[in-house]
Formats: C-alpha cells, structure tokens, sequence
C-alpha cells in the first residue's frame, strides 16, 4: 500500500507531525501552521493518506451552539498508517543519508578552522 | 465683534474644537472597529469563491468543514487585526486553486456522475475566462475612453495615454489568448505545438510558474486532459 504514495518532503512533514503523537488528532488549520505547508497542498496530502488508510478523520462531536463554532474535522493517524508511515520516513531518510565518503564540513567558521586563517586565500597573511 | 463676543467666543472655541476632536475620534473608533470586523469576513469570502468552484452538491459541505477551520481560528485568535487576516487569508486562498483536487479525492464519484462534458468545460475554463476578461476589459474600456475624449485637433489628443493603454492591454489579452489556445493544443497533441515556439514556451513558462506557485492550473487540465482523451498518469501523493 505504501507504493500507491510518493513521500515528497510536504508528504514527510506532515506524516512526521502525525507520528510526534500518532493517538493525537490534527485538524486542517493547526497542521497547515505547524508543517508550515498551504492548505492547498495540505488537504490533497490528507485526503490521500485517507484513501490508503494512513490516517482516519471524524467530524468533531459538539453542539454549534453551545460551543459557538461549527464543527471541525480531526485527523488521526490510524495503527497501520504508524506502522507505514515510519518505514516511508526510514526509507527516505536512508535515503537522504550523506554517503561516508562525502567531505563534511566541520562546525564553526571556515576562517577558524585548522589551517585557514584569514587571507588564506591570497597567500596568507604572513 | 464686541468685547462680550470676544469673550464668549474665546471660551466657547476650544469647547467646540475639543467637541470635534472627540466626535471625530469616536467616530474613527467606530469605523475601526467596523472595519476589524468585516476584515474576518473575508476569509469566508474567499472559502465561498473556493467552493464555488466545486460541483453544487459538495459546495455546502466543504463550506461548512472548512469554515469550521476558521471559526475556531478567530475563536482562539489572540493577534492583532492584520495578523489574523493573514491567517484567515493564508487558509482558504491556496484552497482557491486546489479545492477540486481534494474533492475529487474525497468524492470521486462526483465529479465521475458530472455527465455534461459542456457543463464540466465551462466550470474548468472560469477562471481562464476570467483571466482573459480581466485582460480585455481595461483595453476595451480605455478604447472607448479614447474615442469618447479624442482631441479632433490632434491626431491622437490627449488620450495618447488610453491609445497606449489599450494597446498594452490588448496585446496582453491576445498573449493569455494564444498562450490558452497552444495550452489546448499541446494537451490535444500531447506536445508543445511546434508552430509557435514563442507562444508555447510562454505557455510553458506560465504552467511552470503556476506549478510553481502551488498546481494553480489544474485550473481544468484534467478536464481539457478528459475531453481530449488523452491518458494521464494517476496522482500519487504530493504531485
């Protein structure tokens, strides 16, 4: 099942946001703040992981009147789409993972690192 | 003016001028607080224009899902006016241009009991419509202005600046024209069409932009794409 989905990097964060607290439900206007992503790519994304059974939504359970409001639609991501959801994300973080070989660059500034100081550039300073 | 005068109007000026100030600045409360008010009304303005784009029997339904999202956002808001415009506004304008999409998601069977293929062209092409009417009507209206005030005197009079206007206007018009007309052709023939490369690699330009800015013209491709036979790949997730 997880084939039928690409996980793009939207898709990701909003499955990572799921999976911080996959009992906790999510709705439409909260998610699109805290992943940062539109609506209009948010509610595609949602209704998707629906098709495949990631996540599950239900329809708020208040009375309009007594809580002023009309009532929203929680998402909830269900027992198979944790499960799914975490292999999509190890997939893709494994890989996204540097290789070993790549020359990573060390914290801090590159002019106080061992053997660049300043004007090293141009023959040094000396 | 008499010394009494004098002495009455002296009194009562400031009176009258801190009467006015109050007036006024009671007044430009009054209009403030009316104008916060009807600021959060345009988000669901804008929810409305979005839903109008769905079939009518999914309209209400996702009006009321998505302004559910927005009356418990100004419920719980604690920002200032145009911070919580933005949001209001942040909501429900991507859903502008992908309302359908989700609702084709969620309602499938919907959109495939649309029998009228007329009907679905005509819904799919609004906001081209709109794109070219919002093109040609400055030119048009700036035409007519120039006919109406033309100097006779002078070639062109003073409304050199309409004639330019126009022109500009009418050119663009024309652009958004061919940019749609080699649009259909490229999804009727599957390719940019060859005998206009200028146009097409505007029209390129144009649906890269509008991928770009968040698939704005599924606008009807999918319709065009429908009406046209051609076979396109599923969506997946995040396309």
């Amino acid at each position: 099942m997880a084939d039928d989905i690409r996980i793009t990097t939207t898709v990701a964060t909003v499955l990572r946001e799921f999976l911080d607290n996959p009992t906790e439900p999510h709705y439409g206007f909260e998610m699109m703040r805290s992943c940062a992503i539109s609506s209009g790519s948010l509610y595609p994304i949602l209704a998707r992981l629906e098709k495949v059974g990631w996540i599950a939504s239900r329809l708020e359970d208040i009375d309009p009147k007594v809580e002023g409001r009309r009532a929203r639609r929680y998402y909830t991501m269900t027992p198979h789409g944790e499960f799914a959801a975490t292999q999509a994300l190890n997939r893709l973080s494994e890989r996204l993972r540097l290789p070993s070989w790549t020359p990573r660059p060390s914290a801090g500034n590159a002019l106080f690192r061992r053997g660049w100081q300043l004007g090293t550039a141009f023959g040094g300073t000396r | 003016v008499s010394a009494t005068w004098t002495i009455i109007l002296s009194v009562l000026a400031p009176i009258g001028v801190l009467f006015i100030s109050v007036m006024f600045k009671v007044f430009a409360h009054q209009v403030s607080e009316e104008v916060e008010g009807r600021l959060d009304q345009i988000g669901y303005a804008v929810l409305r224009l979005a839903c109008k784009r769905l079939p009518v029997e999914l309209r209400e339904n996702y009006y009321q899902e998505w302004a559910a999202e927005l009356d418990a956002h100004f419920l719980t808001a604690t920002e200032r006016p145009l911070t919580r415009l933005y949001w209001s506004l942040r909501f429900p304008v991507p859903l502008l241009f992908r309302a359908e999409s989700f609702a084709r998601i969620q309602d499938p069977a919907v959109f495939e009991n649309l029998s009228d293929p007329v009907e679905q062209f005509v819904r799919a092409s609004r906001p081209f419509r709109l794109f070219v009417f919002a093109g040609l009507s400055p030119g048009i209206t700036a035409a007519l202005l120039w006919v109406a005030f033309r100097d006779p005197a002078t070639p062109l009079g003073g409304a050199i600046v309409y004639v330019i206007l126009a022109t500009l206007m009418v050119a663009i018009s024309v652009l958004a024209l061919l940019i749609e007309l080699a649009n259909v052709i490229a999804v009727r023939r599957g390719s940019m069409p060859s005998w206009a490369p200028p146009v097409g690699a505007a029209a390129e330009w144009i649906l890269w932009l509008h991928r770009k800015i968040g698939d704005a013209p599924r606008w009807g491709r999918a319709h065009l794409y429908r009406l046209a036979g051609v076979k396109v790949r599923q969506d997946k997730v995040g396309s």
